[in-house]
């Protein structure tokens, strides 16, 4: 059990005060649930101290810090003000991300820039300011959540797709620079997970309505959408000792949805 | 923490005698489930599962043939008979052994085959006909290796048979899902077993330069793969199947690194 326990480590979760599905404020949950003190970081102030409340309610460690973590003169700002808040960081959570949707003919140059910046610019500049702080100490575990759609595509949302795809690629790279300085990057590839009940920012009401038709559908737990607390727990895993000897990988958490790329 | 315990599980490790096999049996006692080993050597399954009981947790050791679809029944068998359910199969017996395509008849070539693949298919099988009548779900759990995926120029038949896991895990998965069966795979890369240290197989932790090899770039320690083994069989995992968990560090790259030193001449 041990392996998995974060204790007193201090972890920084991107995008945690989820306004989206809600997988950014479980990984907070979670991981502050395992023992870690957690800076949760986004750009809503009020989300972002709700997580936070919610954390010490249940006995644990969190500060707030907002970042737009596009910007990498916030990023920068982000690291320095954790270490301050916490005295190190151990674990950076690049959660933050969004899709949007659109037939790729129609996705404007603004709308395709938006979503590299939010997906992918976002992750490198993080990365590469908690790697500065990490190299310093010799250790740190970086951990990516990047999605299904980055591995097999995606019909109406190509440049979000596109952004995951190379996540998970920039995760291998970092991995390999960041070996010798014993951070391991890896990557969470999280499919379907249902969606709350509340509107989704960036979700049209269609396709809010088929998601949540999808996820009350018949079938399996396995053949069905995922629950965030999936998505926190595979997040744990490549935060703590677990996952010492795992570097450069992806572990894709969609269940059994898989098998429609292939059949 | 409890989604990552595996408390009161019952667990079948097959190569559960020693190497990988036995660092997964301890890794799922220290978590919690009550292991039963399976793998030919009485000896070498008694002595792990006295290990386990010491541990505070039941162990049952049952001398096992995992090519022999009868002796595969028995292992299962033998565990109800005990334990009354089954929570986790790991198929973890295998080896290499292969003289190379251009030496080997056809019969070497099946000997590989089937310690290494056909031993997946039969435990496989076998665990989820069980779970499948518990109807509560359960974890399945193949061991391939790197080898599995790398190029493999002197392992023909163990890179094919590890590669078939890999594939066979993605088929049994989506065959079970709807029994709530999951069905991953672990391929480790290189893992320092206790046998190969004793054989002097082990890599220094130093360099030839004094300086220390960063723990990222040594190869894996059994242990590490048990790790991944304990994620997998638990709650935590509950939403992953199919996939394939690679483990390893970047080994590989110390590996070319220290033959390019050598070769600028930076290694005396």
């Amino acid at each position: 059990m041990s392996r998995f326990e974060l204790n007193d480590r201090v972890a920084i979760v991107t995008g945690g005060g989820g306004t989206g599905h809600g997988i950014g404020r479980s990984i907070a949950l979670s991981v502050a649930g395992a023992g870690a003190r957690i800076v949760v970081v986004g750009r809503h102030r009020d989300a972002l101290d709700r997580v936070v409340e919610e954390i010490r309610g249940r006995g644990g460690d969190a500060a707030a810090v907002t970042a737009d973590v596009t910007d990498p003169a916030q990023v920068e700002r982000m690291i320095e003000g954790a270490a301050d808040a916490f005295g190190s960081v151990d674990v950076l959570i690049n959660n933050v991300g969004a899709i949007s949707f659109g037939k790729p003919e129609e996705i404007s140059p603004q709308d395709w820039k938006a979503s590299i910046d939010l997906n992918l610019n976002s992750t490198f500049y993080c990365c590469a300011a908690a790697a500065r702080h990490m190299i310093s100490r010799q250790g740190g575990k970086i951990v990516n959540v990047a999605s299904s759609s980055g591995i097999k595509g995606e019909e109406n949302a190509a440049h979000y797709a596109a952004a995951k795809a190379a996540v998970i690629n920039l995760t291998r790279s970092l991995a390999i620079s960041w070996a010798i300085h014993n951070i391991n990057v890896n990557c969470v590839a999280p499919g379907s997970v249902g969606v709350p009940d509340r509107p989704v920012p960036g979700m049209t009401e269609d396709e809010h309505l088929k998601r949540q038709r999808l996820q009350s559908g018949e079938g399996a737990p396995l053949q069905l959408p995922g629950k965030p607390e999936d998505i926190a727990n595979a997040v744990i895993y490549f935060a703590s000792a677990g996952s010492d000897l795992m570097t450069g990988e992806t572990l894709v958490v969609r269940g059994s949805e898989w098998a429609s790329a292939y059949s | 923490m409890s989604a990552f315990g595996l408390k009161d599980k019952i667990a079948i490790v097959t190569g559960g005698g020693s190497g990988i096999g036995e660092a997964i049996s301890k890794a799922y006692a220290e978590a919690g489930a009550h292991v039963v080993v399976g793998a030919r050597q009485q000896e070498r399954l008694d002595r792990v599962a006295g290990e386990i009981r010491e541990m505070g947790r039941e162990s049952l050791a049952v001398a096992t043939d995992v090519t022999v679809p009868e002796q595969v029944d028995n292992l299962v068998q033998k565990t109800l008979d005990a334990f009354g359910r089954l929570d986790i199969m790991v198929a973890n017996a295998g080896g290499g052994g292969f003289s190379g395509v251009m030496k080997a008849k056809l019969a070497d070539w099946d000997r590989t085959i089937g310690l290494n693949l056909d031993s997946a298919f039969l435990c496989d099988v076998a665990a989820a006909k069980v779970m499948i009548e518990q109807g509560d779900g359960g974890k399945i759990i193949n061991i391939s290796s790197t080898a599995g995926i790398n190029l493999n120029p002197r392992l023909e038949a163990y890179a094919a048979a590890k590669a078939g896991m890999i594939n066979l895990t993605k088929s049994l998965a989506l065959n079970f899902a709807e029994h709530s069966i999951n069905v991953n795979c672990v391929a480790p890369g290189v893992t320092v077993t206790p046998y190969m240290r004793q054989r002097g197989f082990a890599p220094p932790a130093m360099r030839k330069d004094g300086t220390a090899v960063p723990p990222l770039l040594l190869p894996n320690e059994p242990e590490h793969v048990a790790d991944a083994c304990v994620f997998l069989a638990s709650d935590a995992a509950a939403h992953v199947t199919g996939e394939l968990m690679i483990v390893r560090g970047m080994f590989h790259m110390e590996r070319s690194n220290d033959v390019l030193r050598d070769r600028a001449g930076l290694i005396r």
